[in-house]
């Protein structure tokens, strides 16, 4: 290692990082936080850095290791539970991915923080992914039910063309007309089993309910799903980090220009509620309805 | 980003629910930034018969900041710049006075509204809203000549 390396300190090696960092050269600028953090192991921005950096490599595993390190330095290293929550996404790892995406969207918003918008997307983006999962779950489960009672149909079908047959072989007689019978049976076989298809078809809740978000539920501002509504003095809701983006630009309520602030909005905990409920059941499309 | 999404979902809902007399869509494929509006003249208004050419061009922080209305046509009316940009002035395109709530469509018919009825007290061309007020004739007549020179 050439002295000039060891002589410098970690802020310099951070620094060092920053501009690989800035230059799109990921390599060299894992390698310099690598450098600062085996100085000084206590500095979170460090392994929120070097997470970043890990992030554009696609190491996912290590996105999550280092955001773990730099949430256990500072509680209220946002960006740790963000990039973790990514990460997770990436991973197809949705349930944990929910629980850092929460996690740092009420830390962004307690710190007013302009990532709020695309927190709350991640936000989205885990339930969006939990939905489709638990879905796919679903559909193979119903598919593998139906496979079940479709193979039922087709072994008694063919249990009865086997009786028919030895019948025959019993008590041979040339009046029946063994291949039109065992042509019914088959046919009745058939029209049972597409019955059964329609059947669960029909049971398939997603494929009769309109996909369609409701009004209320939509920010009148983003047009999009409101996932943590807030109420304005004159009563109405928005997505708190969309009506944050607005506040930062415009101290004014965005349908009367009326002063507005910050602290002039309040939660609508029963309109969030339903939200959550709605996506819950159609987060796979609403998100980017 | 989430401009880019309520504005193709501002388009889909106007080609649904389209403004009377006023047609309009992306200027090219891609860009939905961009968007090109024809605005008929009203009947019983002197721009009758006329056909007027406009760009909408939404700010990258739209809906936070308000889109803008260009005249390509020439137009002889007290709310609209009588220059190379053709500026049309709308009391609710002022950043001053926008609402992020305001919607394309509501813009678009405001536009068309100015048409049949110029509003005198919000004018940027003033000699024009005078003449409008004091010798509704002699505008008439111009705005009139204008519709046929420019406008067919």
């Amino acid at each position: 290692m050439p002295p000039s390396i060891i002589e410098m300190s970690a802020e310099e090696l951070k620094q060092a990082g920053n501009k690989f960092f800035q230059n799109g050269d990921w390599l060299s600028a894992d390698k310099k936080y690598s450098q600062a953090i085996a100085i000084d192991s206590t500095n979170y921005t460090l392994f929120t850095n070097r997470a970043l950096v890990r992030m554009k490599l696609l190491r996912y595993d290590d996105v999550i290791d280092d955001c773990t390190s730099a949430i256990n330095l500072n509680r209220d290293a946002m960006k740790g539970y963000y990039m973790a929550a990514q990460a997770l996404i990436q991973l197809s790892r949705p349930s944990e991915a929910l629980g850092y995406a929460h996690t740092a969207y009420q830390l962004a918003v307690a710190q007013n923080s302009k990532s709020a918008t695309d927190v709350a997307n991640v936000v989205l983006e885990a339930k969006k992914q939990r939905w489709r999962k638990q879905e796919r779950n679903r559909i193979d489960r119903d598919n593998s039910m139906l496979k079940q009672m479709k193979e039922l149909v087709k072994r008694d079908s063919e249990r009865k063309i086997l009786d028919l047959r030895e019948q025959q072989w019993d008590s041979p007689s040339g009046e029946r007309d063994l291949e039109s019978e065992i042509a019914v049976i088959r046919e009745d076989a058939r029209v049972q089993m597409d019955e059964l298809e329609n059947v669960f078809a029909r049971a398939d809740p997603q494929r009769y309910k309109p996909r369609e978000v409701p009004d209320y539920l939509m920010d009148s501002i983003s047009f999009s799903i409101m996932t943590d509504p807030v109420v304005t003095k004159n009563g109405h809701s928005y997505d708190r980090p969309v009506i944050m983006d607005h506040l930062r630009r415009s101290n004014t309520d965005p349908l009367t220009r009326e002063p507005l602030s910050v602290s002039d909005l309040r939660p609508n905990l029963a309109l969030k509620q339903v939200c959550a409920e709605f996506l819950e059941e159609n987060a796979g499309w609403a998100v980017d309805y | 980003m989430s401009a880019v999404k309520r504005i193709t979902k501002e388009l889909a809902e106007f080609s649904n629910n389209p403004v009377p007399g006023v047609s309009a869509g992306l200027a090219s494929e891609g860009d939905v930034f961009k968007w090109n509006v024809i605005l008929t003249g009203p009947q019983g208004s002197p721009y009758s018969g006329g056909v007027f050419t406009l760009n909408l061009t939404l700010p990258t922080e739209y809906p936070f900041k308000p889109p803008t209305l260009n005249f390509t046509t020439k137009i002889y009316h007290p709310n609209v710049s009588n220059d190379d940009k053709g500026s049309m002035c709308l009391g609710i395109l002022r950043s001053e006075s926008w609402k992020p709530s305001c919607k394309i469509s509501q813009v678009l018919e405001m536009a068309a509204g100015l048409l049949k009825e110029p509003n005198v007290d919000d004018a940027v061309e003033t000699s024009i809203a005078d003449e409008f007020k004091n010798s509704p004739d002699s505008f008439e007549k111009t705005a009139r000549e204008w519709t046929r020179k420019y406008a067919k």
